[in-house]
């Protein structure tokens, strides 16, 4: 409904419509149709806002859109009229006359921009003017169109009906963007009940004397990044850090599928790195297509032996922390999961301190440029791994360091993990 | 990522320049066509200006060799340079690859 302010004019101009009518016709899709050319859009369900001081021109107007169906015409009665009841209107496309009294159509145009529902909505503006600097002030006022007057038919459904469909297009685009965002949100929110919960690692990692910290931040796209905790027994924990390759719906479905394969372990292949990453390969390699992998890390931290048994598959390198501040890069290399069938991954033994640290992470800690479009590399990583060791959880501390020059949401999820003991 | 190709009998060296990622998936699809080629042929890619590899790009390798495997071709990877063969050694890629320095 409109107010009283607005008059909807029913469309009857028989006379005319009649001598016109052989230029202006239905075609068989239904779609009216001008000098024989088809329209790009039906206009007939579009609503149309006509702001023009001239009776006679706000006749013909209605005129020639009723020729193509659009019946449904609102006029304002001037420019501040219009800023009143745009909103209210909720108009498919404004027409606006430059000559509107004390508020001009240009200075309604730039405002009506200025308003969420005058924003996007196809503004055109008729203009007795032929000067080149109107219709530029026009444009430069947020005009999406500027046409001569007199208006002519043809030019006026043609104009009308591109800025309608374009303006439909982005409508349509924007609809579709919005719901693969909620589709990608409701992905992460599952992703994330993938990881381990943190009351669940508190326990485990007390029970035998551990401190773990952890961070998983899953990226704007969504991201194949994959962490999991297994008890082994009192002394022996299991820890995975995996990330799938590429981004996106596919590396985060791997994920997911990870997740079962991994579940399926038993206590025994836990309890062995090597074992548990060459039958991970084997079941990936039946799964994936080729040029799909996943890098891997499995390590068993043995808090009675002090001990760290691992095999990996080409992780990033994790840094391992002894006594006196030591830090030390350990060999992350190792042939992919999921690439080469067969592949046997070997164990790896390393003796741990009575106190030190454990950190695992992805890649988006070493590749990710700051503003200054500089990585981190692996040195860089180091370098900011000593800077925290004294601090109160040193994983906190390299977080913050690491996201202050960097603007998230990350191009890869971002996992780390810091174990500590001693 | 850009490409050129070098023919020359018996071998297509295909020079990649630029970054190699997740969004050179068209790019590459277009590049697999130049491996139809009679078997016992070669196929090089020459990464002399190869600055960036990411895990797509890595992905990208293993799919270009298993086609050159079903096809009796042979790949050559050449000169990649000092970052992009780190990541090629981290995953111990010279035990699949042919890799010429």
């Amino acid at each position: 409904m409109v107010g009283d302010d607005f008059l909807k004019i029913s469309n009857n101009f028989s006379g005319l419509e009649t001598a016109i009518r052989p230029v202006a016709e239905k075609t068989s899709q239904g779609c009216a149709s001008l000098y024989g050319l088809d329209l790009v859009a039906p206009l007939h369900d579009c609503r149309i806002l006509i702001a023009d001081s001239s009776p006679f021109s706000r006749k013909t107007l209605t005129r020639f859109l009723s020729w193509f169906g659009v019946t449904d015409v609102v006029f304002a009665k001037d420019g501040r009229d219009v800023l009143d009841r745009v909103g209210e209107i909720g108009a498919n496309l404004i027409l606006l006359d430059t000559n509107l009294g004390s508020l001009t159509g240009i200075e309604t145009c730039r405002l009506l921009r200025t308003l969420p529902a005058g924003r996007d909505v196809p503004i055109v503006l008729q203009t007795m003017s032929h000067s080149d600097q109107t219709r530029a002030r026009c444009f430069q006022a947020g005009a999406s169109d500027v046409i001569s007057k007199p208006v002519n038919p043809g030019e006026l459904i043609a104009r009308l009906g591109y800025h309608l469909e374009r303006r439909a297009m982005i409508a349509e685009l924007k609809k579709f963007r919005q719901r693969i965002e909620r589709d990608l949100e409701i992905a992460r929110t599952m992703q994330l009940a993938l990881i381990p919960k943190p009351e669940r690692v508190d326990r485990v990692a007390k029970q035998r004397g551990l401190t773990i910290n952890s961070r998983f931040e899953s990226c704007d796209e969504i991201g194949g990044d994959f962490w999991s905790l297994h008890e082994i027994d009192e002394n022996r924990i299991g820890i995975l850090v995996a990330d799938f390759s590429g981004h996106g719906i596919a590396a985060a479905i791997n994920a997911f599928r990870f997740d079962a394969l991994v579940s399926r372990r038993s206590k025994a292949e836990q309890a062995d790195p090597g074992t548990m990453l060459t039958n991970l390969n084997s079941d990936l390699c039946e799964i994936l297509p080729v040029g799909q992998y996943c890098t891997a890390f499995y390590g068993v931290i043995d808090s009675h032996s002090h001990t760290l048994t691992y095999a990996s598959a080409a992780q990033p390198n994790p840094f391992l922390g002894g006594e006196n501040n030591v830090v030390k890069i350990i060999d992350g290399s190792g042939v992919y999961l999921g690439c080469w069938s067969g592949e046997q991954y070997d164990n790896r033994y390393l003796s741990l301190g009575a106190k030190g640290f454990l950190f695992l992470y992805s890649d988006v800690l070493t590749e990710s440029p700051d503003h200054m479009g500089t990585v981190l590399k692996e040195d860089g990583l180091e370098t900011l791994v000593k800077n925290v060791l004294n601090d109160k959880i040193p994983l906190n501390s390299l977080i913050d360091t690491f996201t202050a020059p960097r603007r998230g949401p990350y191009h890869d999820d971002l996992t780390a993990i810091w174990i500590s003991w001693g | 990522m850009n490409y050129q190709i070098k023919k020359s009998p018996g071998m297509v060296k295909i020079a990649l320049v630029g970054r190699m990622c997740f969004s050179d998936h068209a790019v590459f699809r277009e590049i697999m066509k130049i491996f139809d080629l009679p078997a016992g042929e070669s196929v090089v890619f020459d990464m002399s200006d190869l600055e960036i590899i990411d895990s797509s790009g890595l992905g990208m390798l293993i799919i270009a060799r298993d086609e050159s495997k079903k096809r009796g071709l042979d790949f050559i990877i050449e000169n990649p340079k000092a970052e992009v063969r780190k990541l090629m050694d981290m995953a111990k890629f010279e035990r699949f690859f042919t890799i010429r320095s």
